[in-house]
């Protein structure tokens, strides 16, 4: 607090003195919305006062880089911020500048003046707990087709860390959760990475899951503060599902319609669509198989649909001239992939789903008149 | 036909350049170039010209030509750069790009062209045929393509028409007819999209907009088969009708064969059905084309011992159609054993086969030769031996099913006795092996198509996949006769075919293959066609070997399709 005295005197006036009120300290707090950011955040903070006389105040904001911000020990000599404002707002550096070390306090320092100069004391100190921000983390899968028993599929892991960087984060651990601790497989899978991308790093790895059910691959990212960050990405393994007709040659009747056929025919189909095994081949897929077919044929009298030996390749011929006009036969095909589903359809269904999907079918039928 | 018969050439176009998408500005440029189908060679010089519109300001033109990779110089043909010329020293396909900028900012899209430069002018016919999946709104094509002596050859876009709705109606007068209908695009003899009207006679299905020949079978008895020629999507009935009442009469000399199945097929166009009467008259009911080939097919009953009688001329079926077999001897084969090494092979299925070459005549103003084709079922009874059946004398066969999958053919010699007994001999031992010529073919597929006596008896092709030498070892009917033919999933090789032979055991060497490739998409949309069935398939063939792909492919994620087919200059 500040006084001053002021003695005016007046000649031929009958003496008396006049005294101005003494200037009193304001008195200044620090407003804060909490005491604990991470390093880089940034800090905003208010000053507020409180002067008797309701004189303006002029607030000086200074904050240092601590390790340990307690009455300033072991604090930077220099504050990274000043700034003579009634707010102060910075960002928590990563690491002090005398050292390097990294921060883990930053003292804030507030003083303030009147306008008259009475200086607030005590000035105001608060200490931000500068906390060490765990990793970045996302794990992402490759491809989108449904997980199988014995598949492998790609999982990244993208790391990053704004407080440190990528590069001083090892490699991520991996955990693997099976249904009945069943066996799985999980290899390291180099990643090529994306040179737009400096603050982040990713890591892969094939994992390949022996059973179906729910498998949790929890994945931690440390960094050298022992922050970590997990997280992890639930996979569903199911039954693999069936190869499905796709096309078929000729077109198939329906609603107890007949195809006539006078000429010899190939009863074919071109494309089968499945996770496994294919057709026509892919070659440049080493993992596809080639989908496995098996023609059955129901001749004219016949009830039910006789496998043909040998006939599993794409296309299934029949010759009228084989038979005598008139007679009504049937050429059936069902597709299998590696997973060999049996397809359980009573054999007078034309059609088959192994998942009732009718827009799934691994089983087709012509009903064929020979003429 | 054998496609092994065949070579391929691929069309080329002169313009082959890519009209990229008008911009904001609307500039455009296309590329063109000549000659049209170059040939390679040290001498052979191939000139790129440039076209554009809606670039003001001075253009700056910025070419690239590579080939497999691999940089091609190239030469200024213009002062203001506008074409070039480069040496295709090498067949196979030149991919040029053109970037075009101006002094006043038009901006216009990279312009680009595969030039598809041929190592000779050895071409031979094929059909691309590509079926688009149910969700691309795009009938089937069938193109006429050519495929030339060593040379990859790139497509580019094939861009598949969208086509259009075509709904109607089969009628007979007011009455709706229930029927299988055919639609062909003419000049696209391939490309048939079929359907079935229901019962209410309504069809709906997805055309060409061009015109078709469409032929319709009526469900109904008593309706003809048609042909409708030059049928128009927007058209909305399909009529029909009895057409006209073709006679005829069965008889071998002068004794009639009642309970034979009759059909006329008149210009493609079958008749329907008729069942020969006591008195062996016949009636059908078809439509009556002058001057049309027409082929007649006659299945007597098995009691009978008649072979079935098929003949095709240019017969006037205004008048009676007349089927005479000749005389015929016929043995009875009952009781006689078939056997396999002195077993006696019971409850059999026995085919006894074969052909008869002048089995007989049909006349309807004029007369032609009937082939006989014999195909008699039936079963051995306990002891092996068959039961009563009658066979024209000549020389047949029988193929018996001794297990399944083993089947075996005998002779049967009928010419001028009937033999003590049928052999049904053991299988024999096939080891057959795919290579490229020095290394073998891994996964390599072989496809046995039965011919012959086998063939006759409708046995199924059989389907093999070689091990990791290459090889397929099976056994296969001991004197069988096939088409053999190999191919090879990885598309490391082309397909080969050895028509009609018993040498089945021994190395095949694929051809080499040359790559067609393409990318698909559909007029009006940007969108790449997945999971098209993508076929090469042979343009001269008939009967199954006509649709039987040569190569088969389905488009992949970016509608791109590469079919590996035999090097025509290697065959």
């Amino acid at each position: 607090m500040r006084s001053a005295i002021v003695l005016v005197a007046a000649l031929g006036i009958p003496g008396c003195f006049y005294q101005d009120p003494i200037n009193q300290r304001p008195a200044i707090d620090i407003l804060s919305t909490g005491d604990e950011v991470y390093r880089g955040d940034m800090v905003k903070l208010t000053a507020s006062s409180d002067d008797p006389e309701h004189h303006q105040v002029k607030f000086t904001w200074r904050a240092y880089a601590c390790t340990d911000g307690a009455g300033g020990a072991d604090c930077d000599v220099e504050p990274f911020y000043a700034d003579v404002l009634d707010h102060a707002a910075f960002v928590v550096p990563l690491v002090r500048d005398d050292q390097p070390l990294p921060v883990r306090n930053v003292r804030v320092v507030l003083e303030a003046k009147d306008e008259l100069g009475a200086t607030a004391k005590p000035s105001q100190e608060l200490v931000i707990v500068a906390l060490d921000r765990p990793p970045e983390l996302d794990l992402a899968r490759g491809g989108n087709f449904i997980m199988t028993p014995g598949r492998d599929l790609v999982v990244y892991a993208t790391v990053g860390d704004i407080d440190d960087g990528p590069v001083v984060l090892g490699a991520p651990t991996w955990e693997v959760f099976a249904p009945s601790q069943a066996a799985y497989v999980l290899t390291d899978v180099s990643v090529t990475q994306n040179p737009n991308d400096a603050a982040h790093r990713t890591f892969a790895k094939t994992f390949r899951p022996s059973v179906t059910g729910d498998w949790e691959l929890r994945v931690t990212s440390t960094d050298p503060l022992d922050k970590s960050t997990t997280k992890s990405l639930f996979i569903t393994v199911a039954p693999p599902p069936p190869p499905c007709l796709a096309q078929y040659q000729p077109i198939v009747a329906t609603g107890g319609a007949a195809l006539p056929i006078s000429d010899a025919t190939l009863f074919r189909v071109p494309i089968v669509i499945d996770d496994l095994d294919v057709y026509p081949p892919q070659s440049g897929d080493a993992a596809l198989g080639v989908t496995r077919f098996q023609w059955s044929f129901q001749g004219p009298g016949a009830t039910t649909h006789t496998p043909v030996s040998g006939a599993t390749a794409s296309s299934f011929a029949l010759d009228p001239a084989t038979f005598t006009p008139g007679d009504l036969v049937e050429v059936r095909v069902e597709i299998y992939d590696r997973e060999n589903t049996p397809i359980v359809c009573p054999d007078a269904d034309p059609t088959c789903s192994t998942i009732s999907m009718p827009s799934c079918i691994q089983r087709q039928t012509w009903r064929v008149e020979i003429r | 036909m054998r496609f092994l018969l065949v070579l391929f050439a691929l069309v080329l176009v002169g313009c082959a350049g890519s009209l990229g998408p008008a911009g904001d500005d609307d500039c455009q440029i296309s590329l063109s170039h000549t000659p049209t189908s170059p040939l390679a060679g040290p001498d052979s010089e191939v000139r790129v010209s440039s076209n554009y519109s809606g670039a003001v300001g001075t253009r700056t033109y910025t070419w690239t030509i590579g080939k497999g990779g691999t940089f091609v110089p190239f030469q200024d043909a213009q002062s203001d750069h506008s074409e070039i010329t480069f040496m295709a020293t090498e067949p196979g396909t030149y991919d040029v790009t053109l970037d075009l900028s101006s002094s006043l900012g038009s901006f216009c899209p990279q312009a680009s062209a595969h030039i598809n430069v041929l190592l000779d002018n050895t071409a031979m016919d094929a059909r691309l045929h590509i079926t688009p999946p149910i969700t691309v709104l795009a009938p089937l094509v069938d193109r006429a393509i050519q495929v030339h002596n060593a040379t990859d050859y790139d497509m580019g876009p094939v861009v598949l028409e969208p086509g259009v709705m075509a709904t109607g109606q089969v009628k007979n007068g007011s009455t709706s007819i229930a029927a299988y209908i055919q639609f062909i695009p003419q000049g696209m003899a391939g490309a048939i999209v079929e359907t079935f009207a229901a019962a209410n006679g309504a069809y709906s299905v997805r055309l060409l907009s061009q015109p078709h020949d469409v032929i319709v079978v009526p469900a109904v008895a008593g309706l003809a088969p048609r042909k409708i020629i030059g049928y128009l999507p927007t058209q909305t009935v399909l009529n029909v009708s009895a057409g006209d009442t073709i006679t005829g009469t069965i008889r071998q000399g002068v004794t009639a064969i009642p309970n034979a199945k009759v059909q006329l097929t008149i210009d493609g166009v079958p008749t329907t059905l008729a069942t020969s009467a006591a008195n062996g008259t016949f009636t059908v009911q078809g439509v009556a084309v002058a001057n049309a080939m027409v082929r007649v097919e006659v299945t007597p009953p098995p009691a009978t011992g008649l072979p079935r009688f098929e003949a095709s001329g240019l017969l006037d079926v205004a008048g009676p159609v007349i089927v005479t077999y000749g005389t015929l001897t016929l043995r009875n084969l009952v009781g006689v054993p078939v056997r396999r090494g002195g077993a006696a092979q019971a409850n059999k299925s026995v085919i006894i086969v074969g052909t008869v070459a002048s089995v007989g005549t049909v006349s309807a103003g004029t007369t032609v030769n009937g082939t006989g084709f014999v195909r008699i079922p039936a079963t051995t009874d306990a002891g092996g031996n068959l039961p009563s059946l009658l066979a024209p004398a000549g020389p047949l066969f029988a193929v018996t099913t001794v297990g399944v999958g083993d089947r075996a053919i005998g002779a049967v010699d009928l010419t001028s006795s009937i033999p003590t007994q049928i052999d049904a001999p053991a299988p024999a031992a096939l080891v057959a092996q795919a290579t490229d010529g020095t290394v073998p073919l891994d996964g390599a597929v072989l496809d046995l198509v039965p011919t012959h006596a086998l063939g006759l008896a409708g046995v199924a092709s059989m389907h093999f996949t070689a091990d990791a030498m290459g090889r397929v070892t099976t056994v296969v009917p001991a004197g069988g006769s096939f088409d053999v033919r190999w191919s090879d999933p990885a598309s490391r090789r082309a397909p080969k075919l050895d028509a009609d032979t018993t040498l089945l055991s021994r190395t095949y060497v694929l051809p080499p293959a040359i790559y067609i490739t393409g990318d698909l998409t559909v007029t009006g949309s940007s969108n790449p066609v997945v999971g098209a069935s993508v076929q090469i398939l042979c343009a001269t063939c008939s009967g199954l070997d006509r649709n039987r792909p040569i190569a088969e492919v389905a488009s992949d994620p970016h509608g791109t399709f590469t079919l590996a087919v035999p090097d025509p200059g290697a065959m």
